[in-house]
């Protein structure tokens, strides 16, 4: 039933091209280089580490290794990690 | 990320070390609390550092328990700065002691300066100030200065403005001068005015005194125009020093004449060829002698004798023209301007500088001979001049 309420919800949002985040509750990343990370609507952080930083979602989970990662800011939904990212992975 | 920087300088924040196990779960209260945290840093496997806002760390210790060490290892920012400068007692009551001293010797005027005294001596006004209960160091409150700019006004006549102005703890005291008239010799001081010209009077202004003329008079020189003495209509005798200005018309006149006729020579058409021996500056004819009475002459050719030798003989060969003297009648138009140009300069060296003229008129008259012109200039000027009466 959740399931396939959940596709409902994905079929409207594609055809009256709704903002995903905001309906469906997706996460946004939006990097600059390799820089910097920007993420919006997280849920927490799992690990963090100098090299690896684990973020949970709704839907999934968030891995981000590289060398010095600081969260340069932290927030209820959203983060700016910053450092020398080398890997994004989604993981469900 | 400028303005947070400042915004965060403004309020202060702390650098905070967080140590335990796993501190993501720290990180992660924070951000469910909605404590604002930045610059996340793992600095081991048990311990962090972070930076958050005074009440951010207070909220931290709040909603945090055993689990977790946190300790300030730094502050930042203003409040953090002036609470050490309260810890820095010497150098905050130095600062404040400072202030009060500054602004206790500012509420006094410390220097008294006067601008724009030039006839009336500086010092002797500074004395009279001081005798006015103006005398540095004075306290600004307490001073009514425009009494005592009213009474510097009263008390020295040539000062016909005052103004005292503040500049920090120097009181400026400006003044104008200006020009007291001479006093009249007579001890009862009466003058009266009169015409110092003849003219034809077109405005009367009378600052003194009794009129003795009106407009649309004709005055000549010396004439009373303002009485300084007179009776007035109940009869009493006034004595005035009368003074008045008396506008009147006055016609300038320069008269000079030019010839109409102009004395030329002609050529009767006669001539003949001379030849003289120059030895220096004597001459000895050759030939025919002059026989004209009135010639002009042109000469035709000079040879040098011994001129190698430089010897100064010289025989001149020149032509003799006949000559009659007539009289030739000259262009009347330009006799006529002539005569005017004249006239007119007479005229004008009459005229006192700086006089406008209102009004020019020329008439010619001719002889025979003669072309005469006389030109006329108008003015308005003031005629009064001043006549003390003895």
């Amino acid at each position: 039933m959740k399931k396939k309420f959940r596709k409902v919800k994905e079929q409207i949002t594609r055809i009256f091209e709704l903002p995903a985040e905001s309906i469906e509750g997706a996460y946004r990343i939006i990097t600059i280089g390799d820089k910097s990370l920007y993420m919006e609507n997280h849920m927490a952080i799992r690990e963090y580490t100098l090299k690896k930083l684990r973020i949970e979602t709704k839907k999934n989970e968030v891995i981000i290794m590289g060398n010095d990662l600081i969260l340069r800011k932290m927030g209820e939904r959203n983060l700016m990690v910053e450092g020398d990212i080398k890997i994004i992975e989604f993981k469900d | 990320m400028i303005f947070e920087y400042i915004w965060n300088l403004l309020i202060g924040y702390v650098i905070i070390t967080v140590e335990g196990l796993s501190v993501e779960r720290l990180i992660n209260i924070a951000a469910k609390n909605g404590i604002r945290i930045w610059d996340v840093k793992r600095t081991s496997y048990a311990s962090l550092r972070a930076k958050t806002s005074f009440i951010g760390y207070r909220k931290l210790l709040k909603n945090t328990d055993e689990r977790f060490s946190i300790k300030i290892s730094k502050s930042k920012g203003i409040p953090g700065e002036v609470k050490r400068l309260f810890l820095r007692k010497a150098l905050f009551f130095g600062f404040i002691s400072i202030v009060l001293i500054v602004s206790f010797f500012s509420m006094f005027y410390w220097q008294l300066e006067i601008k724009g005294a030039e006839e009336v001596d500086e010092n002797e006004l500074l004395e009279d100030i001081v005798s006015m209960g103006l005398s540095t160091p004075m306290l600004k409150r307490k001073l009514d200065l425009e009494k005592v700019e009213d009474r510097i006004i009263i008390e020295y006549k040539q000062i016909s403005w005052a103004n005292f102005t503040s500049k920090g703890i120097k009181l400026c005291l400006e003044v104008v001068e200006t020009n007291i008239p001479d006093e009249p010799k007579n001890p009862l001081g009466s003058s009266d005015v009169v015409a110092r010209k003849d003219g034809y009077i077109t405005k009367v202004l009378v600052f003194e005194g009794n009129p003795a003329a009106e407009e649309g008079q004709t005055v000549k020189r010396g004439q009373t125009l303002i009485n300084g003495e007179f009776f007035d209509k109940k009869g009493n005798f006034r004595v005035y020093d009368a003074d008045g200005m008396i506008y009147a018309d006055i016609w300038y006149m320069g008269q000079e004449r030019e010839p109409l006729y102009e004395k030329i020579d002609i050529r009767t058409g006669r001539s003949y060829l001379a030849r003289y021996l120059l030895l220096g500056k004597s001459a000895g004819y050759i030939g025919k002698r002059n026989s004209f009475d009135q010639f002009e002459t042109e000469i035709k050719g000079c040879v040098y004798l011994g001129e190698n030798l430089g010897l100064p003989i010289k025989v001149i060969t020149e032509e003799r023209f006949e000559t009659v003297t007539i009289d030739k009648r000259k262009d009347k138009h330009a006799v006529k301007r002539i005569a005017k140009n004249k006239a007119s300069e007479i005229a004008l060296e009459m005229i006192p500088d700086g006089t406008d003229i209102i009004k020019e008129k020329v008439f010619y008259s001719e002889t025979e001979d003669m072309m005469y012109a006389t030109v006329f200039y108008k003015t308005n000027e003031n005629i009064a001049e001043k006549v003390i009466n003895e």
